[in-house]
């Protein structure tokens, strides 16, 4: 497998070499952190179908694509251009960057609460290297891909958000990274830490999306580690341009009595992969992961969580849907692991596809390992057109085919977007879908 | 003058079962129809027929609304054309809120027969005005359309979207069944209140009490898919204290009654 790739291989070592040659230097935690991940890249190289784990996603797209370094050029962009994108809730929290690349002057952090620490990557190693140094990379490793790995190799920027003990900030924090900003494709690996200490509560939201239309790869890795009885709400919004390449990766893990909740929303990119995987790691954890994926074209969206329940009386919930057009493809693969002791665990896996064309196809895979006998666990997935029922009664009050099919889908949808806990990025959200159904039935 | 709607030996089959077997009514404006009858006779099927369900084939005769062909019409051609269809079981659509669902319904309608669409803030009101009618509270317009709602608050839901829609044909497919008293008097006074001169009611229901609340002109007795007997509200009564027993002895020779009683 190894061997397979080693060219596309050789190319990203090198830009790791290229990197490392011209960074400033790092302090040893850090550069020693890198040179092992890079090691590990190296040993198992990109994945191929043959690879379990990646049997329905083949990247070689995203490898054939040469990708230059990124200047974090932002070209013709004003501030205005991405202005939609920004929650104004989040006004005075809300960091950017271009390609993995930070932009102080795009971003404000005048809002913060007492105590509350967000800020770029690049800081946070020169200022906060005593929360960061012990914490980076920690959760990722674990069911760690070779994408993750490259991320930790080559991650220059990227965002540190520190809630310290008790806190409970109103605003969310906002998190906007955009890709495409040059005129030549570009990777980047942008990093994000969330530490949410004990009793504090915080909201975050993730935006991936695109400058303009030209290919990218965004290789994204968060850890998110949520402290005894805080509460983490995450949303996730993937909307990246049709030539972008989208792999991201976010690990978590929640202690004593603690909750973290994702709505993760795929609806652009050519080829997307996201990789949630939460460790319910001291009793009482517990997290409720949503997610959404729509395609249409040439699309493939491929979703993959993992839920350990590492200890007893942890609860997790999860449902998962996908609206499938064209000749797109999703994946879901969510594995629910129940460990030897974990009894009393809690555990529902649910996930549910809309297929709008013959052509789209869905691999779906809920899993369930459970290895602890006091347990209550269900799971299930679905795949299915619209109902003729539900179709019929809209048409008796008078909505044509292709408005009672844009409806019907949009609802599907919404019951996963209606969730989101920031009302500007629901909204936002509403109006994409609601224009991508539309468009997508007035074809015909 | 031309009927409203008029049906001539309908034929129509579910599964290749035959579910109508012959049905000719006629209705004219200014009309209120009660169409009664056991289970299985056929009446839901007609009401559904008359809709345009994707699952019923029609086989034979043909139905005229306003003196054209309804039967080459998709279902929603048929709505926006003023045939209305109050489900004996509402469909819950999840994620769609109530108020969108019916300002769409509303503004398509409206834009088929040429009258101005209402923007959101003007529907709004409109809306308030027609919940009052039907004795519904505000909230359920925020939420998704009949998700969670009881049996009668989706029945009520129903009558809200006719009274929206102003159909000229309304079928009313055993909207009083699984009503509490309450609420069959609200549909009754929506149904009551919204009857002119111009439109006009089929109503196929189980029981005569909702009769007590809307009188009709008519009433017709299905029996193994057609139309058994017609005749004015006092067959309801004699329904009522006979059964659809006496009925059925008679029923095989008077497909053409209703033609002959309202015609």
């Amino acid at each position: 497998m190894k061997l397979l790739l080693s060219e596309e291989k050789d190319r990203y070592l090198a830009a790791y070499d290229a990197r490392a040659a011209v960074a400033v230097a790092e302090p040893d935690w850090l550069a020693s952190l890198r040179r092992l991940a890079i090691a590990r890249f190296d040993a198992v190289g990109f994945p191929t179908t043959r690879n379990e784990a990646w049997k329905y996603t083949d990247v070689s797209p995203i490898l054939k694509t040469e990708f230059g370094s990124s200047t974090g050029s932002i070209g013709k962009l004003s501030f205005a251009g991405f202005e939609c994108l920004r929650a104004p809730e989040a006004e005075g929290a809300c960091l950017v960057f271009v390609d993995g690349v930070y932009h102080p002057e795009l971003s404000s952090m005048s809002g913060l609460a007492e105590g509350v620490v967000v800020t770029d990557f690049a800081t946070a190693v020169a200022v906060h290297f005593d929360a960061l140094a012990v914490r980076l990379g920690v959760l990722s490793a674990h069911e760690s891909t070779p994408f993750a790995s490259l991320n930790l190799a080559m991650a220059t920027g990227g965002a540190v958000v520190l809630v310290p003990k008790g806190c409970a900030p109103a605003s969310p924090v906002h998190l906007v990274y955009l890709s495409g900003g040059g005129d030549e494709p570009v990777a980047a690996h942008p990093r994000t830490m969330v530490v949410a200490g004990e009793s504090s509560s915080l909201t975050v939201v993730e935006t991936f999306a695109s400058v303009n239309g030209v290919a990218s790869l965004t290789n994204a890795v968060a850890e998110f580690h949520v402290g005894e009885n805080a509460r983490v709400d995450h949303v996730r919004v993937q909307r990246e341009g049709a030539q972008a390449f989208h792999v991201g990766a976010t690990a978590v893990e929640v202690r004593r009595s603690g909750s973290y909740s994702s709505i993760a929303i795929s609806i652009g990119a050519a080829i997307s992969r996201h990789d949630l995987h939460v460790r319910l790691a001291e009793e009482g954890a517990s997290c409720h992961i949503d997610g959404l994926y729509v395609t249409e074209g040439e699309q493939h969206a491929d979703s993959h969580t993992r839920i350990d329940h590492l200890v007893p009386r942890c609860s997790s919930r999860q449902l998962y849907k996908g609206v499938l057009d064209g000749d797109s493809r999703a994946v879901f693969n969510g594995k629910v692991y129940v460990h030897h002791d974990a009894q009393k665990t809690e555990a529902h896996q649910t996930n549910r596809n809309l297929m709008l064309s013959p052509r789209a196809r869905v691999d779906t895979k809920p899993e369930l390992e459970i290895y602890a006998d006091d347990v209550v666990c269900s799971h299930g997935a679905t795949v299915g057109a619209l109902e003729a029922e539900e179709q019929f009664y809209l048409a008796s009050r008078g909505l044509d085919e292709a408005t009672a099919r844009a409806v019907l889908t949009y609802g599907f949808a919404e019951e996963i977007v209606e969730e989101i806990p920031v009302a500007s990025v629901r909204r936002h959200l509403d109006e994409v879908i609601l224009d991508r159904f539309q468009k997508g039935f007035s074809k015909g | 003058m031309t009927a409203l709607l008029e049906i001539r030996d309908l034929h129509a089959t579910v599964d290749s079962a035959e579910i109508l077997r012959g049905v000719s009514l006629t209705v004219n404006a200014g009309e209120i129809h009660a169409i009664m009858g056991p289970n299985g006779s056929g009446k839901s099927t007609l009401a559904k027929v008359l809709a345009g369900h994707p699952a019923y084939t029609v086989t034979g005769g043909e139905v005229l609304f306003r003196g054209q062909n309804l039967l080459e019409l998709a279902p929603d051609e048929r709505a926006r054309s003023g045939i209305f269809l109050a489900f004996q079981y509402p469909v819950e659509i999840p994620g769609v809120s109530n108020s969108n669902f019916l300002r769409l319904a509303f503004n398509q309608t409206r834009e088929s027969r040429g009258q101005e669409e209402l923007d959101p803030l003007e529907f709004d009101e409109l809306l308030r005005e027609k919940m009052k009618l039907v004795e519904m509270d505000y909230s359920f317009a925020n939420r998704s359309v009949n998700q969670g709602f009881s049996g009668g608050e989706k029945k009520r839901n129903e009558i809200l979207q006719m009274a929206l829609l102003e159909p000229s044909v309304a079928v009313l497919d055993e909207t009083d069944s699984g009503l509490d008293i309450d609420a069959l008097r609200v549909v009754a006074t929506a149904v009551n209140a919204l009857a002119t001169p111009e439109n006009a009611f089929v109503m196929v229901t189980h029981y005569q009490r909702l009769l007590n609340y809307i009188e009709p002109h008519f009433v017709h007795v299905f029996a193994a898919g057609r139309i058994a007997r017609s005749g004015g509200k006092e067959l309801a009564l004699e329904l009522e204290e006979k059964g659809y027993e006496s009925v059925r002895a008679q029923s095989g020779s008077l497909a053409g009654a209703s033609e002959a009683s309202n015609g």
